[in-house]
């Protein structure tokens, strides 16, 4: 992983590719490489779908090694939704493969002519590049499919859908699972559109013949590995909890807490929830035949993902997670799990981010356009969106979009991007990183609960009031920590409750690089990069009034605590405070 | 009228059932059962006093508990009243099942819908409370909950007529024996529901 693979997708004479070695990205991976490129290449107030803008593609620190939970790779860009600085990240075969075919980053540059659709090759040859007309409109799965048909089922792919194409907000890009199904997407921000100005249809990786990422000290990144590997195996979040019944698991409890938004954020709890929470969907897989645990990339011990069989007994889509089925079940009022699994296949099909899709249609509910809990009609809704109707354009650029078109006062969106599955009225510190959060409302932008042992600003006292703020903080360095690595955020339990394991993680980056990487410089990384996000945001035209929530949810109290968001302006802007 | 409003003693029914069909359980223990509690304890004494929780270190594996939906960080100051409602889990997934974890470091994120103790354990005698489990609690102390007893309604025996056919190992209603091929029908016959104690092996 030595070196930047560049595409001038806009050269005269067509694409042009041009290799160089890292120079001043040296280190970086992931996020921390995305965010890197973005803030020194792209001018801030370009257009998102311009020749300006690029799009950085990047496998984590440790990815293509042998470390456990390495398989997250970052997309990154300027978004055509918030309008700043975007990282979204996904798991699937990619990372792995690109990074041991030597790549740290691809970043694809200018723009194409219109209506431009190319397909990269990626082997241990080289790198190909051509149009390829045939792939236009397809959807990711008869993208996939025709790849494997071309590649074999050994390669990894990296591709857009028609939403892409179409260059809408909510478009995602999706990479490729084990079972090579484009089930694993980079959903936030449109980051789809951005690929689909490039005129990239699909990128193919295949690192045949090309040997694992090797560390500076061999024994010890194996020794740190095992006792990783032994941690996550020990805890019993990751080693019972997911892999039993996903993410989804969070169903019932964040119904229970009434901080479940139901029907466009209205109330806290979803008198539906049983039906949809993760204990039933893995019963029903069961009763179905269908494999209740599964991993999204080689390497992956934890196994949060699985399968959903339609009522036929066939694979109808990955089990969908927990925003997935928040998002198009209790927010849009539909308690069947079938429903919810069929738009979590459309939306892998076409290419959409299920929480954005979510809300909209949400949003649209609330507009009028539907009833609440109507499936029919939120499948319709969504068929718009693939045949790309006016209509189905204006839900395909997202709840901002929607709720400006059909006059709708109440829309849960910060930075123009649609908020995640906990209100914010109940769970008061998670609305303060969905209020400050460089990358719009987003629950993963404050995720890694191991702060404590990270040592990320110092020690705080949890109970004093003040907490929330400082505690969202540290959980947002933590993260852009962890997003760097390609480690799944889901190793952050196991390392906030085993000291242990922690110190294997920093083990593992200190034996791969020869660092001698201490908590504090672990953290330093992390504040690194969210400088370097804020620093893009603002010359974007960002100010802390767009480190804030919509104003309702400090009015409109939540049932059935009947409370509102309580957490001061003068709080949030303290977030930043280094 | 609920079945405890309607002021008459219910059946007590006893079963025996193998673990295979533990699961036909988990929609209503995710639902909720209302369970008996003796007299005003904590949360934690109520835990304790099901049967075989320090045998499968219950309090260990319970990291979330609600009461009335407001997360507890104390099991010992919360106190139960009547009608209450309990729902419980086990170690959850990221920042989410971080900041419900009871005393956990991110506790204070939620703060605001954080239970506060003021019930007192001045009332006395039984009543009764509702019991949510969910996640891996189901499979770890939903046989300790139904051992406990729980009290069912007359759909809820209906829904279970099946399973309990098909796992039963012994059982009697109000001291009576019945043996398997009357199982199902003598549950789909109960009006009015009854206190059915399980005991899975």
């Amino acid at each position: 992983m030595d070196k930047i693979l560049r595409i001038d997708m806009g050269a005269e004479g067509g694409p042009k590719l041009a290799e160089s070695p890292l120079g001043e990205y040296e280190g970086l991976g992931g996020r921390a490489m995305t965010s890197a490129v973005v803030l020194k290449e792209v001018p801030a107030d370009c257009h998102p779908l311009g020749e300006e803008n690029k799009f950085v593609i990047a496998p984590g620190m440790l990815s293509g090694t042998l470390g456990a939970q390495t398989g997250r790779i970052s997309v990154g860009c300027k978004s055509p939704l918030t309008g700043g600085i975007k990282e979204a990240n996904s798991g699937g075969q990619a990372a792995q493969v690109l990074a041991r075919l030597g790549y740290a980053a691809i970043i694809l540059e200018g723009k194409p002519a219109d209506g431009s659709c190319y397909k990269i090759v990626i082997n241990k040859d080289g790198v190909s590049i051509a149009e390829d007309k045939s792939l236009a409109g397809l959807g990711n799965y008869a993208l996939v499919d025709k790849v494997k048909a071309e590649y074999g089922d050994k390669v990894a792919t990296i591709s857009i859908g028609p939403a892409g194409e179409m260059k809408m907000g909510a478009a995602s890009v999706a990479f490729s699972d084990m079972e090579m199904r484009p089930t694993r997407h980079a959903g936030r921000g449109g980051v789809g559109a951005v690929m689909g100005a490039k005129g990239v249809k699909v990128i193919v990786l295949d690192d045949t013949d090309m040997p694992r990422r090797q560390a500076k000290d061999v024994e010890a990144f194996k020794d740190a590995n095992k006792r990783f590997v032994a941690g996550l195996n020990s805890h019993p979040v990751t080693s019972q909890g997911l892999p039993a019944f996903g993410t989804n698991v969070l169903v019932n409890v964040v119904n229970e807490a009434g901080g479940f938004p139901t029907k466009n954020f209205k109330t806290g709890r979803f008198e539906g929830a049983s039906k949809i929470s993760g204990e039933t969907m893995a019963e029903q897989t069961a009763s179905r035949g269908g494999v209740v645990t599964r991993g999204c990339h080689k390497g992956c011990v934890i196994r949060c993902s699985g399968d959903y069989t339609g009522p036929d007994g066939k694979w109808l889509t990955k089990q969908p997670e927990y925003e997935t089925v928040w998002a198009h079940g209790a927010n849009c009022g539909i308690d069947d799990l079938d429903v919810i699994a069929k738009l979590d296949r459309i939306d892998d099909d076409l290419g959409l981010d299920t929480i954005e899709m979510g809300n909209a249609i949400a949003v649209a509910m609330d507009a009028g356009l539907a009833e609440f809990g109507d499936g029919e009609a939120a499948l319709k809704l969504m068929d718009e969106v693939a045949k790309g109707t006016a209509l189905g354009r204006i839900l395909g650029a997202g709840a901002g979009a929607v709720g400006r078109m059909y006059g709708v006062e109440n829309v849960p969106v910060v930075k123009n991007q649609s908020l995640p599955a906990y209100d914010p009225r109940a769970v008061q510190g998670i609305g303060v990183t969905y209020a400050t959060s460089t990358q719009g409302g987003d629950h993963t932008a404050g995720y890694a609960v191991a702060t404590n042992l990270m040592k990320v600003g110092g020690d705080v006292d949890p109970l004093k009031p003040e907490g929330n703020v400082e505690l969202s903080r540290n959980l947002q360095i933590a993260t852009a920590s962890i997003d760097a690595t390609g480690m799944c955020l889901f190793i952050a339990f196991a390392i906030m409750d085993q000291p242990e394991t922690f110190q294997a993680l920093l083990d593992m980056i200190n034996a791969h690089y020869g660092y001698s990487w201490t908590a504090d410089d672990w953290a330093e990384f992390g504040m690194q990069i969210l400088r370097n996000e804020r620093e893009f945001n603002k010359a974007a035209g960002f100010t802390n009034l767009d480190d804030r929530l919509p104003k309702y949810f400090k009015k409109l109290p939540l049932a059935p605590h009947n409370i509102t968001f309580q957490v001061t302006d003068a709080e949030l802007d303290s977030v930043f405070n280094f | 009228m609920t079945i405890l409003e309607a002021n008459k003693p219910l059946p007590r029914l006893n079963l025996t059932l193998e673990r295979t069909v533990l699961s036909a359980f988990f929609p209503m223990l995710q639902k909720g059962c209302l369970v008996l509690c003796p007299k005003p304890v904590s949360v934690e004494e109520f835990l304790l006093a099901l049967p075989g929780a320090s045998d499968i270190n219950l309090l260990e594996k319970i990291q979330t508990v609600f009461v009335d939906g407001h997360p507890v960080d104390d099991i010992k100051a919360a106190i139960l009243a009547p009608d209450m409602e309990v729902a419980l889990s086990a170690a959850m997934p990221g920042a989410l099942g971080a900041v419900m974890r009871r005393g956990g470091y991110y506790a204070s994120m939620r703060r605001h819908i954080t239970f506060q103790a003021h019930e007192s354990r001045d009332g006395q005698g039984a009543f009764f409370i509702t019991v949510k489990l969910f996640n891996l609690l189901l499979s770890q102390a939903g046989p300790s909950l139904l051992q406990n007893g729980v009290v069912l309604d007359s759909n809820e025996l209906e829904e279970l007529a099946k399973p309990v056919e098909a796992g039963f190992v012994r059982g009697d209603l109000d001291g009576k024996k019945f043996p398997k091929e009357e199982a199902a029908q003598i549950l789909e016959s109960i009006q009015g529901g009854a206190i059915a104690i399980f005991t899975i092996q």
